[in-house]
């Protein structure tokens, strides 16, 4: 028992080690990926995408279920979109609710016969309408069948060679497009898919569409988010695209050649981590190919969607993201430690593994290891001190500094009382916010021991609320 | 007990670091958004004397870099008295010669953001600094040339940037946007190089003339259709169709047997502008036994040329699911 316990406590110290050695490794590279980012601001050539001719057309695909009351005000916000060529896919997914009415009615759609190309998999489709111009709006309904089924319904009657994946409850900037595109337009041979930033929009005040005031949250689980989601995308992100690396291209808003998508069989279906297995699976096919290849991050053009504000629907949220977090790398797992799939294979996927899957389990066996060991003397509590805060304050250090490539980046919070909560958030986020996380990261690992699947519940509450 | 107190001070001091540096930035960044504002502010009249024709104050103290963010908004629709007037400004007040000099600066993004000014100062003097910066080891840099020379109107740049475009040093995008803003000057260039050796130039040079040529260019755009090169056949597909040469048509119908899947999208789209109902038969063929993405072109394409053909055919009980949908938008009112 002892020298379990004492076995238990060293390799706690030794992960919280590794882990932070990590995060230091990254550091530099998020810096640079976004000093880069901000120069390049100053002379971009966003105009000259607009008005080129040669500008290639984009599907914006939306999977929809029972959204009747954000779609109108969702498909607002991307008729807003300042970019030459679109079109707008909704993909009613078997809906119970008025989603697909509102759409016919507000937006005049006609019915037509569906002409599914059957290069992907997906439950049948019912009725296929379409609008006219100026822009292109089709929506497709068929039976529901989750949403990366969804998504391949879409992917499917998308008509540009470039399809945008996002949310019903998400919004986007009005240059979002223009500005996801670019790494496109510089490198079309190569990128095959790029990811753009998510941000927390609970509270930011919303008007035709359009977040045109970004506020921090006034609930305490929405305002942690905000700084969780800054480190993850500003700081982790941009690190892993800066070594060609980038292992997941958000499902809120995301970019993809559709070519290439097809070529893959697109979404698997069969998971909750839809969007990370999907990113992983385009890896692998070209390396495999050895066809040369870029999937990238672009920090700027942001989509703003709704964070859960209660502690349920974020443990239901989390407990899936989870689940499918193991679903990819098990999926995957052959592609570990292989140098045929370079940065990837190499580091991103172990460090999947190991510390955004492993962590939830070190830290409870830390957690029950350490009282054990204190008790029965083998671990000096002066040492359990010292690892308690070292993981504190690092963990603040580095969630301030993602905090700092905000305000250094892109100042969306402009109100000085924005900046301080988003300040005193940094500071308590690993007091009790991560713990709360790892609990539901725990139950997620009990779901994938009990093979427990399904999407579980989001409670929205509506940008109109805030 | 020291532990935890030792551990509320550090934690006190990296909230306060945080803070302290958190307000400076903030601060610092507020400074320069106010001093941006105000040079905007001071290079307004300048901007309104050049723009006007009128009498500009050379002591005026304009920011060159205020004043050229503000031009580079209006530069692609500059012309004439007022682009030389811009020019001769910023060659008086010395701008044109410390932005070239900074095209040579040892960092990159120095280099780009000189690159960059420079195309909206509207001076012949930056040409040749620009057209060696197309060279440069750095893709942000080549891209702001790229851009600039293009917002010059430099023909001399025409040829070198269609071969940058081809050995893809410049985005596809930026490239064709600036020979498209040099217009019909680049049209010489851009016909030099329609039959040259190196095939992506090829075909960049045919996609060039297809969106600036005339009709008088649809006999070398018809003799491409016959490239050996697949790229070269797909955009001489799209250009005649840009240019709308009617007797095409066959030549495009020849091309739906073509080997490569892009090339026969390209001609049964091609054939929407440019062919006629004659064409129907094949595209008909095509639609049922070409992959999914040509059929749905091919269909489009019938819909556009022969819609009641497409109507009655779509109405049909065993009717390819193509031609259904094609006949149902035409019902619709949506072709």
């Amino acid at each position: 028992m002892r020298t379990a316990v004492e076995v238990v406590g060293l390799m706690s110290v030794a992960y919280a080690a590794a882990i932070n050695l990590c995060y230091l490794m990254l550091w530099p590279l998020a810096r640079r990926g976004m000093k880069k980012a901000i120069r390049r601001r100053g002379w971009a050539w966003h105009q000259e995408a607009l008005s080129s001719p040669l500008t290639p057309g984009v599907s914006i695909v939306v999977p929809a279920f029972n959204e009747e009351a954000v779609i109108l005000d969702s498909v607002a916000s991307l008729l807003g979109q300042r970019y030459p060529v679109f079109e707008i896919v909704i993909v009613d997914d078997g809906s119970t609710d008025a989603t697909a009415a509102r759409m016919i009615e507000e937006h005049g759609l006609h019915r037509v016969e569906p002409a599914p190309r059957n290069l992907l998999q997906y439950e049948p489709v019912r009725e296929l309408y379409r609008g006219g111009s100026p822009t292109d709006i089709t929506l497709v309904r068929k039976d529901n069948g989750g949403r990366a089924d969804a998504l391949n319904a879409g992917l499917d009657v998308a008509r540009h060679p470039y399809v945008c994946v996002t949310d019903a409850d998400s919004i986007l900037d009005p240059d979002g497009l223009t500005v996801m595109m670019r790494p496109v337009q510089e490198d079309p041979e190569r990128v095959i898919a790029v990811g753009g930033t998510v941000r927390v929009a609970n509270s930011s005040r919303v008007e035709s569409g359009r977040v045109v005031e970004p506020r921090m949250p006034r609930g305490q689980i929405a305002g942690f988010q905000v700084v969780e989601y800054l480190r993850a995308f500003l700081y982790g992100r941009v690190a892993w695209d800066s070594i060609g690396a980038l292992f997941i291209v958000s499902g809120a808003f995301g970019l993809f050649r559709r070519d290439v998508v097809e070529e893959v069989g697109g979404y698997w279906v069969d998971t909750v981590g839809e969007d990370l297995e999907l990113t992983v699976r385009l890896h692998r096919h070209m390396r495999e190919l050895g066809r040369p290849y870029r999937i990238t991050y672009a920090p700027d053009p942001v989509c703003w969607t709704e964070a859960p504000a209660d502690m349920a629907t974020l443990g239901s949220q989390r407990r899936r993201w989870h689940r499918g977090l193991w679903e990819s790398l098990w999926r995957h797992r052959s592609m570990m430690f292989r140098r045929r799939y370079g940065a990837v294979g190499m580091l991103a996927l172990p460090y999947c593994l190991v510390f955004e899957f492993g962590s939830p389990l070190m830290e409870a066996a830390a957690w029950i290891a350490f009282p054990i060991g204190i008790s029965l003397g083998v671990i000096d509590v002066q040492i359990v001190f010292a690892y308690i805060v070292c993981a504190w304050l690092f963990g603040t250090v580095i969630t301030m500094i993602a905090c700092g490539l905000e305000e250094r980046g892109y100042r969306h919070y402009r109100r000085s009382g924005d900046l301080l909560r988003m300040f005193v958030l940094a500071l308590f986020e690993n007091v009790w916010f991560r713990q709360l996380v790892d609990i539901y990261r725990l139950r997620g690992v009990w779901d994938i021991a009990r093979r427990r699947d399904g999407w579980g519940t989001m409670k929205r509450r509506g940008f109109e609320a805030t | 007990m020291a532990a935890p107190l030792l551990a509320s001070f550090a934690l006190i001091a990296i909230g306060l670091l945080f803070g302290v540096l958190m307000s400076a930035r903030r601060i610092h960044a507020q400074r320069l958004e106010r001093e941006e504002l105000a040079a905007r502010h001071r290079a307004e009249p300048v901007l309104h004397a050049l723009l006007d024709g009128d009498e500009v104050d050379r002591n005026a103290s304009a920011d060159d870099t205020a004043l050229a963010a503000m031009l580079a908004e209006l530069s692609p629709s500059l012309a004439g008295e007022t682009r030389t007037a811009i020019a001769e400004y910023f060659e008086s007040t010395g701008a044109i010669s410390r932005a070239t000099r900074g095209v040579g600066h040892p960092l990159a993004h120095r280099r780009a953001e000189s690159a960059a000014v420079l195309g909206d100062m509207c001076s012949d003097q930056a040409e040749p600094a620009l057209l060696m910066a197309l060279n440069d080891r750095d893709a942000d840099v080549r891209l702001a040339a790229t851009r600039s020379l293009g917002r010059l109107r430099s023909r001399a740049a025409v040829i070198p940037i269609l071969h940058s475009l081809a050995c893809r040093h410049v985005p596809r995008a930026v490239a064709a946007n600036a020979v498209l803003t040099i217009g019909v000057a680049a049209l010489p260039g851009i016909r030099t190089l329609v039959t040259t050796e190196h095939p992506a130039t090829r075909a960049a040079a045919v996609e060039m003339l297809g969106r600036l040529g005339n009709p008088r260019d649809g006999e070398s755009l018809r003799d491409r259709l016959t490239d050996e090169a697949p790229l070269v056949r797909e955009r001489a597909c799209e250009a005649l169709a840009h240019l709308g040469s009617g007797d095409a048509g066959q030549a495009l119908e020849d091309l739906l047997a073509d080997d490569e899947r892009g090339v026969r999208a390209a001609a049964a789209a091609a054939l929407a502008t440019v062919g006629g109902p004659s064409n129907a038969a094949r595209l008909l063929e095509i639609v049922h036994h070409d992959c999914a993405e040509v059929a749905e072109i091919a269909a489009a394409t019938l819909a556009a040329i022969a819609p009641g053909l497409v109507s009655r055919v779509g109405a049909e009980d065993d009717a390819h699911p193509k031609l259904r949908h094609a006949a149902s938008m035409l019902q619709a009112g949506l072709v």
